[in-house]
């Protein structure tokens, strides 16, 4: 899950540097020392989900938190922190915090909540907040302003019509791997097809397909069809979404 | 403005062969495109190039021993041909594993085809 981006606000460098590391091998990340600092980065770059110490000198993370909120309603903050007690959390979340942490934290527990934020089925948002944000990411606009920079929109369209060939393969196989749960041909296909929807901007797909993709290979079939099953109705939505799109009207 | 540089393409996409062409003629590159490590090392027996991007998963032949065998090539223009990588790298090799394995540099997917351009003019400006 490289394409996430996560925010690490952390005045401590031993703990920052901590983060960073595990971190650092499942997603790309920022740092920032305190408050002031989270700010000035929230407002220069998107981050997927930032995760917040609370004491911190200049301002702290409970404040900082409440500064990013009033701009971006929907990345997922969580508060770390090394000296409350458990039963401070509903305060935090009632501040505004989707989650609550304490330190020191479990590597593996921490990795899989984060994961689970990232992929929206974190607790803290109500499903109709988690469809808005994502309805956006069907296709990255800015994405595909890149590519009409070199591409016209004839060729772009044919691309498209491509992707949707391939998109109609994987759905063929992920009916036959139901049937017959045979994922070789399926992973293979699964893997172009992430590799191509982040290309072309197809950022749903893209998020279904890396998740589906890393639990084929991990052989953690439950998971894996679970992922297969959204992976084939966000194609469906995705052929949906492209028949209303005007952008590639020639 | 010196000859019309040359790369050759491995990739299995169609789409990503179609992008890449247009973005590569963009700054006026000739692309030709295989499909896979069999076929690059063929198209590179018969003609010359100035640079390679190199998928990492392809059928018949990947992009790992493709790049191994261009390596051990008795031509020497040919064998130290700049090569690079593009992947979703699953077996998330770092930048100096690619360098082992022979690569020049590493663009990982999805593609990011301002880079690609930059990555591109870097080896052959």
């Amino acid at each position: 899950m490289k394409s996430k981006k996560i925010l690490v606000v952390d005045d401590n460098d031993l703990n920052r540097k901590l983060f960073e590391n595990l971190i650092g091998q499942h997603f790309s990340f920022e740092s920032a020392k305190n408050g002031l600092e989270a700010i000035a980065l929230t407002e220069a770059h998107d981050f997927d989900l930032i995760l917040m110490d609370i004491q911190m000198p200049q301002m702290d993370g409970i404040t900082a938190m409440k500064k990013i909120r009033q701009k971006n309603k929907y990345c997922p903050i969580l508060a770390v922190t090394a000296y409350a007690e458990e039963s401070e959390r509903e305060s935090f979340l009632q501040q505004g915090f989707d989650e609550f942490i304490t330190k020191p934290i479990q590597p593996k527990e921490f990795i899989k909540l984060i994961q689970d934020y990232l992929l929206g089925s974190g607790n803290g948002k109500t499903s109709e907040e988690s469809s808005q944000k994502n309805s956006g990411d069907i296709l990255n606009k800015k994405l595909i302003n890149q590519l009409l920079k070199y591409n016209s929109k004839s060729v772009i369209k044919k691309v498209f019509d491509d992707f949707l060939t391939e998109c109609a393969e994987a759905e063929v196989l992920i009916d036959e791997y139901h049937s017959n749960h045979s994922s070789l041909d399926l992973l293979e296909k699964i893997h172009t097809i992430k590799g191509n929807s982040g290309t072309l901007g197809a950022m749903r797909i893209y998020t279904f397909a890396t998740q589906a993709e890393e639990y084929g290979r991990k052989e953690n079939y439950s998971l894996f069809d679970r992922e297969v099953k959204n992976l084939k109705n966000e194609i469906g939505q995705f052929r949906d979404f492209l028949k209303q799109e005007p952008i590639f009207e020639t | 403005m010196s000859e019309t540089k040359k790369i050759l393409v491995g990739e299995d996409s169609s789409i990503i062969i179609n992008l890449t062409k247009n973005v590569l003629a963009f700054e006026n590159y000739q692309m030709k495109a295989a499909r896979n490590g069999q076929q690059v090392l063929d198209l590179l027996e018969k003609e010359d190039f100035d640079l390679i991007l190199m998928d990492i998963s392809m059928p018949v032949m990947d992009g790992v021993v493709c790049t191994k065998q261009i390596r051990s090539l008795a031509d020497p223009t040919k064998s130290k041909l700049p090569v690079i990588a593009i992947s979703g790298n699953i077996r998330n090799y770092t930048q100096e594993e690619f360098r082992k394995l022979g690569f020049d540099d590493f663009i990982q997917k999805p593609l990011d085809y301002d880079k690609v351009l930059a990555t591109v003019k870097k080896f052959l400006s």
